[in-house]
């Protein structure tokens, strides 16, 4: 059968529900954008049949798709628990330790395939292999570590400073040439002056020594990246959703290219992001386990179309804008210091009340929510919300795979590289370092562990989502079958009474009170 | 290249990279088991049919009728007092369901094996009359009224 035949018997299944629950609601499958398309990126669809699925008792409405039928409160064509909007949320804050989980697996899986390592191999006593030199570019091509982690808005790039890489190496660059320090008895730094060469002008600039800790020698290689994953916190709990908003718009990196902050993101940069959120887009669209599937050159390279979108999209991006396709008319939402503010003052609360993070991290995002759809001003403001946060959902992936081009990722890899080949990224003689296209070209240049983070991070989503959408079909089915057994049951009696009680031939037909059409009978 | 992450897990679980796995995982959700169901009604009882009356297409379209404002339909004569034409097709649609059952319905009978049988005949001059097992499948037809 085929792919768009399947999610529609999918749909059909659901709805049947409604004939033998209750009677059939007028829905038009075909009208569902996600069933029709032809991409195999499933989560618009999967978000579509959370919402079609979802059971809500709360309405006081009957049958098996209580939202429908005789019970259902017509004010109410949903209660708020299968909202949409409520579900991303939801999975966005209440299943993000899941999502850590398995994308912090995910890239192990990915260093492992890209390096096409084993990794039961034993960390060798060689100093040579175990350490490495990178320039700043080759670790940290965003400036990360030249930012103040302390002071908002860049504060919310990171997390706590004893689990979070970055707020240590930021701290340990700022300090100077010669400054060292140990991450967790697992990797030993030195900030040194590194020479580079601009414009054929030479100079110097900070670059990192990086030595795997003595204690790892002689142990497996798995066990060190097992070991360092655990070690480091790759999302901040608390800067979660702002670090999605600027997956979507850009928001945090626009605040600091208006600051008095030295915080370089150009049309360039904004571009080369864009060209990597299409690759993840690419890659999420296609099914690697289709017979002719290969990841071509097709994924790494853009027609004139893509291109337009791809440039129109980083113009937006800079000026921390994105369109939203609430509607027929694309509207854009930009009020960023106090959608991000909202988050950041929150912080303090969370440190008072730590048991309440997630319902405050919750009402955050739905007060940011509706502030960008009140901006909005015009069109029905659920809608509008339920468009911003699908796309919140959307950019998951794409955020998961925007953190390997970040120092705590990217020091891993490269000692990761270092070590099985004895050469980092980029090799002599391969690749053109360029800080403005890096993560473009190291995508292109390590699309094996690039595509592994993109689908590693694409199906934690899907696995969230496909427990929450099995989690409400399982309540339809257990519907049906109560239904059925009612019905078999039903039937049974029927026909036992039929036969004892035989034919009532005086009854004959059924007088019909409300209308006289025996003339027609 | 590698077909990465296709072979990542057992055969009989999702793998959350394969979208095909996923879609399969949740169509499978919906099969639900069927268990055989035993006799309708002990057969003294059955014999109790002969006494049916048969199918009425008329008293069908009456009962359909009268249970249209259960999906919220008017029952009854039009705003203008013409007769609706909705319940005049279900008319026209029971006639046409009894008519096919009635003329063109075809029932093919089996009969369970193991019944008994009274068997008579001679041994000799000696008359005798004695039960038989039938082993073999009986056939038949039917038509249903």
């Amino acid at each position: 059968m085929g792919w768009i035949d399947d999610k529609n018997n999918l749909v059909q299944q659901i709805n049947l529900s409604e004939v033998l629950g209750d009677l059939p609601d007028n829905k038009l499958i075909s009208n569902i954008a996600s069933v029709k398309s032809t991409s195999f990126n499933l989560v618009p669809f999967l978000l579509d049949l959370m919402s079609i699925a979802c059971k809500d008792t709360s309405n006081g409405a009957k049958g098996c798709l209580p939202s429908v039928g005789k019970g259902a409160n017509p004010s109410s064509s949903k209660g708020a628990k299968c909202d949409v909007l409520r579900v991303i949320t939801e999975i966005l804050v209440d299943f993000f330790p899941v999502l850590i989980r398995i994308v912090k697996e995910g890239i192990i899986k990915g260093i492992k395939a890209g390096l096409l390592c084993p990794a039961d191999f034993k960390i060798p006593s060689l100093s040579l292999s175990t350490s490495v030199e990178l320039k700043p570019d080759e670790f940290d091509s965003g400036k990360l570590t030249t930012l103040d982690p302390t002071v908002f808005p860049a504060s919310l790039f990171f997390g706590e400073p004893d689990k979070d890489l970055n707020v240590f190496l930021a701290n340990l660059i700022q300090s100077g040439v010669g400054s060292t320090g140990n991450w967790k008895n697992l990797l030993n730094f030195e900030v040194i002056d590194y020479a580079v060469t601009s414009g054929g002008i030479s100079t110097t600039d900070l670059g990192l020594l990086v030595k795997i800790d003595n204690s790892f020698v002689g142990k497996e290689f798995d066990v060190f990246l097992k070991d360092y994953m655990n070690s480091i916190e790759l999302f901040n709990f608390d800067n979660f959703i702002p670090n999605l908003m600027e997956e979507v718009n850009g928001s945090i990196s626009n605040i600091l290219n208006n600051s008095d902050i030295n915080y370089d993101f150009s049309i360039d940069k904004a571009t080369d992001k864009e060209k990597v959120g299409k690759m993840v887009e690419k890659i999420l669209d296609t099914d690697p386990c289709e017979e002719d599937f290969s990841l071509s050159n097709n994924f790494f390279t853009f027609n004139s179309d893509e291109l337009l979108d791809i440039e129109a999209k980083a113009k937006n991006r800079l000026n921390g804008q994105k369109i939203f396709n609430y509607s027929c008319t694309p509207s854009v939402t930009s009020n960023l210091e106090k959608d991000l503010k909202i988050f950041n003052n929150s912080k303090e609360l969370i440190k008072e009340k730590p048991s309440e993070v997630k319902s405050i991290i919750k009402s955050n995002t739905n007060r940011m929510l509706d502030d960008m759809a009140n901006r909005i001003g015009f069109g029905e403001i659920e809608n509008i919300k339920k468009s911003i946060s699908i796309d919140l959902a959307l950019a998951l992936p794409k955020l998961s795979t925007s953190l390997i081009f970040t120092p705590k990722i990217m020091v891993l890899f490269q000692v990761a590289k270092k070590l099985v080949t004895n050469q980092t990224y980029p090799e002599p003689n391969t690749v053109n370092l360029n800080s403005v296209n890096f993560t473009f070209d190291f995508a292109v240049a390590n699309r094996v562990f690039f595509e592994y983070v993109v689908r590693e991070s694409g199906a934690a989503l899907l696995e969230i989502l496909y427990n929450q959408v099995k989690e409400e079909i399982l309540k339809i089915v257990a519907c049906i079958v109560a239904v059925l057994i009612k019905e078999a049951v039903n039937k049974k009696i029927q026909i036992l009474k039929s036969l004892t009680g035989g034919f009532n031939k005086v009854s004959g037909l059924i007088p019909i009170k409300e209308n006289n059409i025996s003339q027609f009978l | 290249m590698a077909k990465l992450g296709c072979n990542d897990v057992n055969p009989n679980e999702i793998n959350f990279k394969q979208p095909r796995s996923i879609l399969n995982g949740l169509l499978s959700l919906f099969r639900i088991p069927t268990t055989t169901s035993g006799s309708v009604a002990p057969k003294q009882l059955i014999l109790a049919s002969k006494s049916r009356p048969g199918l009425s297409a008329k008293s069908m379209a009456a009962n359909v009728i009268q249970r249209q404002a259960e999906a919220g339909l008017n029952v009854g004569p039009l705003g203008t007092g013409a007769i609706s034409p909705a319940e005049i097709m279900e008319k026209i649609r029971m006639e046409e369901v009894v008519k096919a059952i009635t003329t063109q319905m075809k029932i093919d009978l089996a009969v369970t094996p193991g019944g008994t049988s009274v068997v008579s005949g001679t041994a000799g001059p000696i008359p005798v009359v004695g039960n038989a097992i039938i082993t073999s499948i009986l056939g038949g037809n039917a038509i249903a009224s």
